[in-house]
């Protein structure tokens, strides 16, 4: 057990905690929870319905109500797995279609974004001659290979990141169901 | 839309959710059959596990397919780093030489012979092209093999699972014959009883 002094250190590091400092770092955390949106529970009675009517058939002939909250567990982290599976394949097809997950940016780094800006305004104010140049979007498509085999291979090792990821919530999913199923046939 | 885009929107329709359009959706379906009739799964929780199993398999072949067409994907680039070390010292300037053998390597017959005799002059063969291939995505493909060790356990798990499950059934079964059994034996030292 922690001791009243290091109890009082980790508040104190607590406090002076402020999360991702730099805008890469703040933008990336700010797509945690967005990115794959699952940590969303489902609901809506059509989930609720593919619930029940998995829970009947895993629970078996019966209408013990212990065993039927325990099969709608078991039914609800099944539906769950399947949800990041799926989820999973949309992610790598969204990569093998666009070569990435994140829109085409127009410049390379905040700061030539700042840059380019700074120079219109000076354009515009008239302290510069010549127009910016028009930023260009960098396409990613632009560099996967063509053949199915490779363009899935570097789709998957472009968003290998956001592929592990999906694994904790998925491996998440797998022990509610398995330990839901090991109740329900214990019973 | 991509020519690609707008063959992948057609065929949305008939996908299944688990197969990428790059893949067979019958090879899944076939997969998913295979271990049906191999597992024979007796009711609604062992077919949940035989599922579980299919799209673990399935997305195991995925990675390990991605894993060699990835390192297939830099043997280009490792073939050109070779050449541009082993051109002769006053070649070193021409790298457009450089690229045209490693880019012809693929193409034509020709090239490839003459990139094979500059390859040889240094010991060196297309063995040695694989190696720096696998030597430049390293890093990465330790990242693959995190992700297939951690479906390999998975799969391993939901195949223990079908395994405890009839384990579990038939310790049940037994427990019950053997309840039967006694119950029997009352049964009948009642009846012996009975007799006397």
């Amino acid at each position: 057990m922690a001791s009243k002094r290091q109890i009082e250190a980790n508040r104190r590091n607590a406090r002076s905690s402020t999360g991702p400092r730099s805008n890469a770092g703040k933008r990336s955390a700010s797509r945690n929870a967005i990115r794959h949106g699952l940590t969303v529970r489902l609901s809506g009675p059509a989930f609720e319905r593919a619930v029940e009517s998995l829970a009947r058939k895993l629970a078996g002939n019966t209408d013990d109500a212990l065993t039927l909250e325990l099969a709608r567990t078991a039914a609800e982290a099944e539906l769950e797995l399947t949800r990041v599976r799926q989820t999973r394949t949309a992610l790598i097809e969204r990569a093998i279609a666009f070569g990435s997950l994140d829109a085409p940016s127009y410049f390379p780094s905040a700061l030539a974004k700042v840059k380019w800006i700074s120079n219109m305004l000076k354009w515009t104010e008239g302290q510069l001659l010549v127009r910016p140049d028009r930023p260009v979007a960098d396409d990613p498509s632009s560099s996967m290979p063509q053949e199915d085999q490779a363009r899935t291979a570097e789709a998957i090792r472009r968003i290998s990141p956001d592929l592990l990821a999906l694994n904790r919530y998925e491996r998440r999913a797998v022990v509610r169901r398995d330990r839901a199923v090991r109740a329900l046939t214990r019973r | 839309m991509s020519t690609r885009n707008m063959a992948s929107a057609e065929s949305n329709a008939s996908r299944h959710p688990l197969v990428l359009s790059t893949e067979k959706v019958d090879d899944f379906l076939a997969l998913q059959a295979d271990f049906e009739q191999e597992i024979s799964p007796k009711g609604a929780i062992e077919r949940m596990y035989v599922h579980d199993v299919a799209a673990l398999v399935w997305d195991i072949r995925r990675f390990r397919n991605a894993k060699t067409a990835f390192i297939n994907n830099a043997f280009a680039s490792a073939l050109l780093e070779i050449i541009r070390r082993i051109m002769p010292t006053s070649e070193i300037t021409l790298d457009a030489k450089a690229e045209r053998l490693a880019r012809g390597w693929f193409l034509e017959q020709k090239t490839r012979i003459e990139v094979e005799e500059l390859l040889a002059t240094h010991d060196l063969d297309d063995q040695s092209v694989a190696a720096e291939a696998i030597r430049q995505v390293a890093p990465e493909l330790e990242r693959f093999d995190g992700m297939l060790t951690k479906l390999e356990l998975r799969r391993d798990r939901a195949l223990q699972n079908i395994e405890d499950l009839r384990a579990g059934l038939a310790k049940r079964v037994r427990q019950a014959s053997d309840r039967v059994l006694d119950d029997n034996l009352l049964v009948l030292s009642d009846t012996h009883r009975g007799a006397s």
